[in-house]
């Protein structure tokens, strides 16, 4: 780990409002290169609006209301002068569900590139898409048949393809909201291995509900509860010696 | 545990349980036999629905004829050879043909001789074998002066009496063709020169007041022109209207009260349309009345509904994530709408709009608000001629007195099935298209 | 401590904690038994201990039994994780202090066919005082006492400084009485063997504190052996 490890994303007393319902309340932490951060803790406990915030998402929420401060390498995304558009195509999105689009392999990691207008030309994009199903792990079992339909392919590989698709726009962050909640354990431990490769080049969070998972991938743990961030620590520390009780109770299996 | 003893089979084999499974079984057997017979019923409407159109239908398409001498008398036209081109068609389309079929008749019945029977003889063909003639010198100046066996259209009686609509046995007072017409027919039929072909006109021609010159074709262009300004309109300005709605308009009451009535407008009898369209295309614009252009913006109107409402289904069953996926990716709001919810809802919204237009291909109250129930014999040539539409000329025939009105309508009616049949086959191609697409 | 959602869970770790228990009550007992048959050189009460051993053994495969399974099946963490992982260390440390207790009676046997020579007074000081260590470390893991463990773990000294003063006196002994010295050597062979369970008594005070605290010991403790690097000419001087 390199020594001065600046936080590529940091939020600073975030509260985010369902209309009269308090979701979030004050959390702070931060987001670094090679440090996977896991949000656990139970359904409803605000872990996932948070991580929705981080990259705008929440926006089309009408009733929704973020305050706080987030910024992204010092900038405050909430600035008026950001661009949403933009904003998400730095802060890459992973969700729970694999959710490629009707589209055949190849266009699904081709579209955000695309949009963006990353690639000159045909060359270009054909080599964008590769290296992206390259880092993704998953180049040597599609390379042959590109063309064929993205949900064609198994529940894991379809959830790698979105991971590729979101790396082939190039984001500095990539938030992923369970991930591997729809995946069997081989597929599982495939995506783990993947975030494992993939933390040297983006920050992640990533939030679940699998206690094991967030054990296994992440260095940093954020218990979150009733909207409050309970504990945040090293995750060796956290699953072997949580400080708070509401975390210990939590982690073992203790909540009434 | 002492909880254990809590855990005591349920006794299935007990005669209570027993009458419970016949009685479930009993229920779902009536149950499948209910559907069944109400699938057969639906379907034997259907059949016999069909089976009538089709047995009143067919002869429509059929038409009797009459083969006659006729002498192409140079005294009558006057001789190609002796006249320019032109002067020579200009003296055709003024003679009066009648003189040539009157010859050809009373050659072949010499016995009428009176005014009275040679009246009656030109009866026996119909009024448009004139026409027949005149055009058959105008392609052809050479016949001039030859005899030829003319196939010559029968007049609608004896096209009756042929098809065995008019009963030969009956009284003659019961019977509109009379025993002297009757025995000049029986005498044609006896040489062979009665024969039933197909009507190919029917389809090719507009309509008449004489059932076998009327054609059904002006009315299909009709409803074509039509029903393409329907969908010009109605198609784009539905959809747009449907993502706006869903994607785009902010959650509040204006959106809530336009949905409403969104929703009231599509259960509007289609004659209140018609009346809109009178007072706004006619009266407030002053568009031509009569015309394609009116009829298919009244339809439009009646159809937007419809589309809409089929158009919001069928985008907000586009599952979330894949909204959500787009928008993780960085997709503007435009974008994730018309790369990704547009392409995916496509199938649904031409269904929506294929029953939209099937509806308004059927509507014949607002036309008639709007003057295309008006009596058309051309042909339409674009949206703003006057023109009538398929079902409104089924109504008119089947409102006409003759007798082979009566074929003709349920042939009509088997010309607005077939289009509407061909105007599925291509929503369902298009949309089988779409979804090969994703 | 608030039940787990999962009972059986609790049932299974208050079973690994009465294991563990169960073992330490049974090692000080060997201990005094062992004791008891040297004070008298009573064969037949040696004899009890040296078999008394394997109930021991039989019992810390039991707890390897069922902390394994809880590893594989409940994937404990946090406070549970200390539990089963101290329970697997301390079971081991316990069945070693019998193995001591073990070799004092083996060893019995031994001086029962020699020569009577007397037990030095201070084997049986240092008897009591690692059944003491002994003892309270257990106290401190049912009652969840930190401090308390901490007490046993510093207490190590005591018995270090015990063991120092045995080795001196069995030595002058074997010099002043070189007839003895079999049996001597074996009295030895004891304070070291007493000395060696209130080592393992500490250890098994680092675990308790572990389980309570979450906190590893550094490896610092008070030592007060110095047998290891006296010479009998030294200790003359």
């Amino acid at each position: 780990m390199t020594q001065t490890n600046a936080p590529k994303m940091a939020a600073k007393d975030v509260h985010v409002f369902y209309g009269d319902n308090h979701a979030v309340k004050g959390i702070s932490l931060e987001l670094r290169r090679n440090e996977v951060m896991a949000l656990i803790g139970p359904s409803g406990c605000g872990k996932s609006t948070f991580l929705r915030c981080l990259n705008r998402m929440n926006d089309t929420v009408a009733s929704c209301r973020v305050e706080g401060n987030i910024t992204l390498d010092n900038e405050d995304i909430y600035a008026p002068k950001i661009d949403v558009v933009q904003l998400r195509a730095r802060v890459g999105m992973v969700f729970q569900k694999p959710n490629p689009f009707p589209k055949s392999i190849y266009d699904n990691v081709a579209y955000g590139p695309r949009i963006h207008g990353l690639a000159t030309s045909r060359t270009d994009l054909d080599e964008i898409v590769a290296t992206a199903l390259e880092k993704a792990g998953l180049w040597n079992e599609v390379k042959d048949r590109l063309e064929s339909p993205g949900t064609a392919l198994s529940g894991g590989q379809q959830q790698r393809l979105c991971i590729a698709r979101a790396i082939a726009v190039n984001p500095e962050v990539i938030l992923m909201d369970e991930p591997c909640s729809a995946l069997d354990p081989i597929a599982t431990a495939k995506v783990e291995a993947l975030i494992d490769e993939l933390k040297e080049g983006y920050a992640i969070a990533i939030v679940t509900h699998s206690m094991q998972q967030a054990a296994r991938v992440s260095q940093k743990t954020a218990f979150f509860h009733m909207g409050d961030l309970v504990e945040l620590g090293d995750t060796t520390q956290i699953f072997t010696a949580p400080k708070k009780e509401r975390t210990r109770d939590y982690i073992t299996g203790r909540f009434g | 545990m002492s909880d254990n003893a809590d855990f005591r089979p349920t006794d299935w084999g007990s005669d209570k349980m027993q009458a419970r499974l016949r009685n479930r079984y009993r229920k779902e057997r009536t149950f499948r036999v209910a559907g069944f017979a109400a699938v057969i019923a639906a379907g034997l409407f259907l059949v016999s629905l069909l089976f009538s159109i089709v047995r009143d239908g067919s002869m429509g398409f059929l038409q009797t004829s009459v083969d006659l001498d006729v002498t192409f008398s140079a005294e009558i036209l006057g001789d190609p050879r002796a006249m320019t081109p032109e002067a020579f068609d200009e003296g055709v389309r003024r003679v009066n043909m009648q003189r040539l079929l009157l010859s050809a008749l009373t050659d072949y019945f010499p016995e009428a001789t009176s005014r009275r029977d040679q009246r009656a003889l030109l009866k026996l063909v119909s009024t448009g074998a004139r026409d027949q003639l005149r055009q058959m010198v105008l392609d052809k100046p050479d016949i001039v002066g030859t005899k030829q066996t003319v196939r010559l259209l029968a007049a609608d009686d004896i096209d009756q009496l042929r098809k065995g609509k008019i009963d030969a046995d009956a009284h003659e007072n019961d019977r509109k063709v009379k025993d002297q017409e009757l025995g000049w027919y029986k005498k044609l039929v006896a040489d062979d020169r009665i024969s039933l072909n197909f009507h190919t006109e029917f389809l090719t021609s507009g309509d008449s007041r004489e059932p076998e010159l009327a054609g059904i074709w002006g009315a299909t262009v009709g409803s074509a022109l039509t029903l393409m300004v329907t969908l010009l309109i109605a198609f784009p300005v539905g959809v747009l209207t449907a993502i706006y709605l869903e994607e785009f308009a902010p959650k509040n009451r204006i959106t809530d009260f336009i949905e409403v009535n969104i929703n009231n407008l599509a259960a509007v009898p289609s004659i209140v349309f018609g009346l809109l369209g009178l007072a706004l295309f006619l009266g407030v614009m002053n568009l031509p009345r009569s015309a394609p252009l009116v009829g298919g913006l009244t339809l439009a109107l009646m159809t937007l509904p419809t589309i809409i409402i089929a158009s919001r289904a069928s985008i907000k069953a586009v599952p979330p994530s894949i909204r959500d996926a787009a928008r993780g990716l960085g997709a503007s709001p435009m974008q994730v709408v018309f790369h990704h919810v547009v392409p995916l809802a496509m199938p649904g919204i031409l269904t929506g709009t294929i029953i939209g237009m099937a509806q308004a291909l059927g509507e014949t109250a607002p036309l008639l608000m709007i003057g295309m129930v008006a009596f058309i014999v051309d042909i339409p040539g674009g949206v703003t001629d006057a023109a009538t539409a398929l079902p409104v000329q089924i109504y008119l025939w089947a409102d006409s007195p003759e007798r082979a009105f009566v074929e003709k309508t349920s042939a009509a009616i088997m010309v607005l099935l077939a289009f509407l049949i061909a105007m599925n086959g291509v929503a369902i191609w298009l949309r089988q298209k779409f979804e090969r697409h994703w | 401590m608030t039940d787990h959602i999962l009972r059986a869970y609790d049932d299974e770790l208050k079973e690994l904690r009465s294991i563990v228990s169960r073992m330490g009550g049974m090692a000080e007992d060997q201990l005094m038994a062992a004791m008891e048959g040297l004070r008298e050189t009573n064969v037949a009460k040696a004899t009890k201990v040296r078999n008394a051993d394997k109930a021991l053994d039989q019992l810390e495969l039991q707890a390897e039994r069922a902390a394994i399974t809880m590893f594989a099946r409940r994937a404990p963490v946090a406070d549970d994780l200390r539990v089963v992982v101290a329970a697997l260390k301390m079971t081991g440390l316990i069945e070693r202090m019998g193995d001591y207790a073990k070799n004092i009676a083996k060893r019995t046997c031994a001086i029962a066919e020699g020569d009577p020579v007397p037990m030095p007074a201070t084997l049986d000081r240092m008897a009591s005082e690692a059944r003491g260590m002994i003892r309270e470390v257990m106290d401190a893991y049912v009652h969840q006492d930190a401090d308390a463990a901490m007490d046993v773990w510093e207490r190590d000294e005591n018995l270090d400084n015990m063991h120092n003063a045995a080795y001196r006196q069995i030595l002058a002994r074997m010099m002043e009485t070189p007839d003895h010295i079999n049996t001597l050597t074996h009295y030895l062979m004891i304070a070291k063997n007493l000395e060696r369970i209130g080592d393992q008594a500490t250890n098994v005070a680092e675990q308790v504190y572990y389980t309570i605290t979450g906190t590893l010991l550094e490896d610092a403790r008070p030592k007060g052996d110095q047998t290891s690097t006296s010479l009998l000419v030294n200790d003359e001087d």
